[in-house]
């Protein structure tokens, strides 16, 4: 539990002096997730009929208030808290590396259909949009993340378990 | 392995070609835009937490 604890904290300040330092001042990556989250928002709305401009971060339905993805919305440190549970807590390296970038993909794309979901909002209840933004994180993000983290924890069992039989044999 | 690395290359270059095909100014909104942050984050890694103290504490008492 110790070693977790260590991990995860290093693995966190690595992660917030790495971001400080190099990936906000450089801006290109959270630009590029807020960019494209918000392209893709706008073609899976287009999917269902909607039509929806883009500019930048900013998404508009016609008369209606827009959506901006700012850094805070692109789900990038959802993505390193997320990383670092996988990474510090014990499992076998090759499907870490799965859970890693599955993890992180399925974030992204939980990202696009909850900013979809906030353009509709605008649409349907802006007066309750900030409530519905509020508890967002809880109806897309964590119950995922937290079932991720569980069947890693179970992966993780089953490793060890698998390996003290071999060692017993 | 080959075809997977291609069809994600293609994935990742038509995701830059809408990236960097949008242009223009955004016209009049009839308010300032709503901005997302993700809220809620302590929650999630008190959660993760416990959920590793747990599976930490339970296989140390079996």
């Amino acid at each position: 539990m110790i070693g977790f604890l260590v991990k995860a904290g290093l693995f966190y300040i690595v992660w917030q002096v790495v971001y400080e330092s190099v990936i906000y001042p450089d801006g290109r990556l959270d630009q590029f997730l807020a960019v494209s989250v918000a392209i893709l928002a706008k073609y899976g709305l287009a999917l269902f009929g909607w039509n929806i401009n883009v500019w930048d971060r900013l998404l508009v339905i016609d008369g209606y208030r827009g959506v901006e993805v700012l850094n805070g919305c692109n789900a990038l440190t959802l993505m390193a808290l997320y990383s670092g549970f996988i990474v510090s807590f014990q499992g076998p390296n090759q499907k870490r590396i799965k859970y890693l970038l599955g993890g992180i993909g399925i974030i992204f794309i939980l990202n696009v259909i909850r900013i979809m979901a906030f353009s509709l909002a605008t649409v349907y209840f802006q007066p309750h949009w900030d409530t519905f933004h509020e508890f967002s994180s809880f109806i897309f993000f964590y119950p995922v993340i937290l079932g991720i983290w569980y069947q890693w924890t179970l992966l993780s069992e089953e490793n060890t378990q698998s390996s003290s039989e071999l060692s017993i044999a | 392995m080959n075809n997977k690395l291609t069809t994600l290359i293609i994935i990742a270059l038509s995701m830059l070609t809408f990236v960097f095909s949008q242009g223009g100014d955004p016209p009049p909104l009839p308010g300032a835009p709503n901005q997302g942050p993700i809220s809620g984050m302590g929650w999630l890694a008190m959660s993760g937490l416990i959920l590793a103290a747990k599976k930490y504490f339970g296989s140390h008492k079996k």
